[in-house]
């Protein structure tokens, strides 16, 4: 993707991004809604004109190919399985001219791989959501297409289906060995699913690494606020609140939610509120130099300040 | 003490007592558009069907076996359904493309185009058959095709109709069908013709159909189009109804075939409503206007042929031949012909002036648009409850049921009804001239119904949920959220009960008499006689009718509220 914009009217979507895929590996588009990132995947396939800039695959310019001829496949939010047909129906309508049992082999195979056997002949209406976006993924897979392109596919699922079909897809994705581009606003989502993380905010890229690295080294305040670091201390700050490294000249330290913990030696800190997530305590506190952060703990607590270390953070570019 | 029971039992009679009161008003409310339909509708359709199987001693169905062996029934028959299809495939073929353009595509100019599209539904037919009879007789611009009387102009005339039938049941599903749909085909590799045929012409599966039963439903009942460009050699049930009523006096024969319509378009109109209902259901609809794509000549070049085709000559030509033909007299541009319609025309074709019958019409098209919509008002309000309990839903859905019936009972039938059951009595109104009104508030009040239910059932329930948690009373919630949202179906409401009336002419032509007939019974009658004089005050008051129904329509879809559009 070289230089690719996109405007719907006045707004400008996506500005001026140039991002490339490795081949055979995933790539996470990572952004808020309204991000942009949307918006470029439905470029890459086709679904959006281009204002400026070209899809490139293979050094082959893709910009003027229809959308039916570019071999990409595409999962839909929700699913968008047609309603006319059924299960098997639905995952054979890609593979165009097979003879029969091998279009039945394929759809068994692929119902096979995203764990759904023999689910040929089920209505999508009788689908639940997860099922339907299985169902989805499989379409997208049967044509065995050069690309995958995942529009946030499992937002519209609750929590806990949403953290296990995202573990599904990264092993489906490594099975098949295709390359994909995942888009999606949940930071552990991305992390789980990808090798490489994109972040986008306002139409453009901030920052492109490695999950381990993106939560390491933010290449900004922006990206490091998004994913998830609310304050950001220098280099005294942090070493006052016990913090081992060091932080160069121009550097701040994101402190996120696994950043402080509670220490019998630690600096004592007011608390401002608490609450529950996922069944851990999160303790809300306030930073000597008055910014607010938050450290996750077993129990909750009835002490007016309670005593924490600095144990990590996110190095920011100041 | 006294006092603590005092208020107790105030609370009591307002919590029991209020939802007494409640239930009592819409019991009412319900009760009076009911009984109108009763004494104006079920009884003399009733009576008239019952009629088909009595033969004045004992109950026979010899009437039956009568027409049925007799081979013109047959031919009858078989010619309405024939040509009800041919003309339901056309409307189809060609309304789909048009559909899609006006309700998918944005370009400028669209509005007008709709409202091009949408006006011809409610032209009355009489004044549509003299436009396309003008437009291949004598004199004509398409005078060279040699039609006059011909099978094609009736086939033409139907679709005239009906293609907005189509455009408006297809068109406001196809806005909102999710684009994404087509979307996930196109990226599986299917080509646009592909997508089209395999998923999104099934989604819309239902709609198509549903609409296809309409336009079936009003391409079989058609009268006047037959009556006026049918001549001798083509007649369908309807007319053979009117035949056999006013010129052979054979009732029983009448009754006979009045059954077997009422068979065929219950079906259809049954057809209609279940699929509809199917539509509702099975689609998952977009609310917003993201489906709509700006126009591309290169990737809509066959919508856009399509419809200009449609646009300029089967709707647009005509209509304004009548008018160009209307302004002319041997060759010369003149309002001779307008100024006719002070006379009675030439050999004593009319007892009275044109200008008595715009007149009459004029009246009666007011007192039944005032009938229609207050019945048309009290019966979406009640049809439009939600009741919990299943007999009470039940009931709602027999009350909007029986409204739609005079959609699927031919007009003819309705006159006929009359003539024979209100001649005795309270309610012997065969020679007042308010049994006029009265039909045609019943035959547009399926259409008045159509148009203001859709509005109120647009209300998410959650939003009068809140309203009540608000701590609004019943009576509030429907003063202040409810009502608003029927005014918005009102304008359309007014506009189809408006230009039904002026229009109609099946039921009219039985009740109406020579010295009080409606425009277009005026008109049906002086393009039926000789005289260059009759001719040109049948065109002239064709032009009129149509502009004045036209400005009627016209300003009902200006006032009509966004999302009201199903009928």
């Amino acid at each position: 993707m070289r230089n690719v914009s996109i405007h719907y009217g006045d707004l400008v979507a996506v500005d001026d991004v140039t991002l490339s895929v490795e081949p055979g590996s995933v790539l996470a588009l990572l952004g808020p809604s309204g991000s942009g990132k949307s918006s470029l995947l439905r470029a890459l396939a086709g679904l959006e004109p281009l204002a400026a800039g070209q899809v490139l695959w293979d050094g082959i310019d893709l910009s003027t190919t229809p959308v039916h001829r570019r071999n990409f496949g595409f999962v839909f939010q929700d699913a968008q399985l047609f309603s006319t047909m059924d299960v098997g129906r639905n995952i054979a309508y890609g593979l165009g001219k097979l003879p029969r049992h091998r279009r039945q082999e394929r759809v068994r195979e692929m119902l096979h791989l995203v764990g759904l056997q023999g689910f040929e002949g089920r209505k999508v209406t009788e689908l639940s959501g997860g099922q339907a976006q299985r169902v989805a993924l499989a379409r997208s897979l049967a044509p065995s297409p050069r690309a995958l392109l995942l529009d946030e596919p499992l937002s519209a699922l609750d929590r806990s289906l949403r953290e296990h079909l995202a573990d599904e897809l990264a092993r489906i994705l490594r099975e098949v060995g295709t390359t994909a581009i995942h888009v999606t606003h949940d930071q552990d989502e991305a992390s789980t699913v990808a090798d490489t993380v994109a972040v986008m905010d306002h139409g453009r890229l901030l920052q492109r690494a490695e999950p381990d690295v993106l939560w390491r080294n933010p290449a900004s305040r922006d990206v490091a606020r998004f994913l998830g670091f609310s304050a950001f201390l220098t280099n005294d700050q942090a070493a006052a609140l016990g913090w081992v490294g060091r932080l160069g000249a121009h550097e701040v330290l994101g402190i996120g939610p696994r950043s402080l913990e509670l220490h019998d030696d630690g600096v004592p800190l007011p608390v401002t509120s608490q609450g529950f997530a996922l069944g851990e305590v999160e303790i809300g506190v306030r930073l000597p130099d008055g910014q607010g952060a938050t450290l996750t703990a077993a129990e909750r607590t009835t002490a007016p300040q309670v005593r924490v270390r600095l144990v990590s953070g996110a190095v920011t570019p100041a | 003490m006294d006092q603590g029971l005092d208020r107790e039992g105030h609370r009591l009679i307002r919590r029991l007592g209020a939802p007494l009161a409640g239930r009592a008003a819409w019991v009412v409310a319900g009760a009076v558009p009911a009984l109108f339909l009763a004494v104006f509708f079920l009884v003399p359709v009733a009576n008239l069907v019952l009629r088909g199987f009595h033969d004045g001693g004992s109950w026979t169905l010899a009437g039956f076996s009568e027409v049925f062996s007799a081979p013109r029934t047959w031919r009858i028959l078989w010619f309405t359904l024939y040509t009800a299809t041919l003309a339901t495939a056309a409307c189809v073929a060609l309304g789909l493309p048009v559909a899609y353009l006006l309700h998918r595509c944005r370009f400028p100019g669209r509005g007008l185009l709709r409202a091009i599209v949408a006006v011809p539904f409610v032209l009355p037919t009489v004044v549509v058959a003299v436009a396309f009879g003008s437009l291949f007789n004598p004199g004509g611009l398409l005078e060279f095709l040699q039609l006059k009387e011909s099978y094609l102009a009736i086939l033409l005339a139907l679709c005239f109709f009906n293609v907005a039938v189509i455009v408006r049941t297809t068109g406001s599903v196809w806005s909102r069908l999710d684009p994404r749909l087509g979307q996930a085909a196109q990226v599986l590799g299917a080509s646009p013709l592909r997508t089209l045929w395999t998923v999104t012409l099934p989604a819309l599966g239902p709609a198509i159909a549903a609409g296809a039963s309409l336009v079936f439903l009003f391409c079989s009942t058609s009268f006047g189009i037959i009556m006026v460009l049918g001549g001798v050699k083509y007649s369908t049930l309807e007319t053979e109804i009117w035949y056999q009523t006013t010129q052979l006096l054979d009732l029983r024969a009448a009754a006979a075939l009045s059954v077997t319509q009422l068979v065929i378009v219950s079906g259809s109109l049954l057809a209609s409503t279940a699929l509809q209902r199917r539509t509702q259901q099975s689609l998952r609809l977009h609310v917003d206007d993201s489906a709509e794509h700006p126009l591309s000549p290169a990737r809509d070049w066959f919508a856009l042929s399509v419809t200009t085709l449609v646009v300029s000559v089967l709707l647009v030509l005509p209509m304004a031949n009548l008018v160009i033909r209307s302004l002319r007299r041997d060759g010369q541009w003149t309002l001779q012909n307008y100024a006719n319609l002070a006379t009675t025309g030439s050999s004593g074709a009319l007892s009275v002036p044109v200008w008595q019958a715009v007149w009459n019409s004029a009246w009666i098209a007011a007192v039944a648009c005032v009938i229609a919509v207050t019945m048309g008002v009290l019966v979406s309000l009640v049809a439009s409850r939600r009741p919990r309990n299943r007999g009470g839903r039940l009931s709602l859905t027999l009350l909007e049921g029986a409204f739609l019936l005079p959609l699927g009972v031919s007009a003819v039938t309705v006159g006929f009804g009359y003539l024979i059951t209100l001649n005795r009595g309270p309610l012997d109104l065969r020679s007042s001239l308010v049994l006029i009104p009265i039909a045609q508030a019943l035959v547009a009040l399926p259409l008045v119904v159509r148009s203001l239910l859709p509005a109120l059932r647009a209300i998410d329930p959650r939003q009068l949920e809140a309203a009540r948690a608000l701590g609004s009373s019943g009576w509030q919630v429907l003063r202040r959220i409810e009502l608003p949202h029927l005014v918005r179906g009102l304008g359309l409401a007014v506009g189809f009960a408006l230009a039904t009336s002026l229009g109609e002419f099946g039921a009219t032509s039985f009740l109406s008499r020579p010295d009080n007939p409606t425009l277009p019974v005026v008109i049906y009658r002086l393009f039926g006689r000789p005289g260059p004089d009759n001719y040109g005050m049948a065109l002239a008051a064709s032009a009129l009718l149509a502009c004045v129904t036209a400005i009627v329509m016209g300003a009902a879809e200006q006032a009509r509220g966004k999302g009201v559009s199903t009928w």
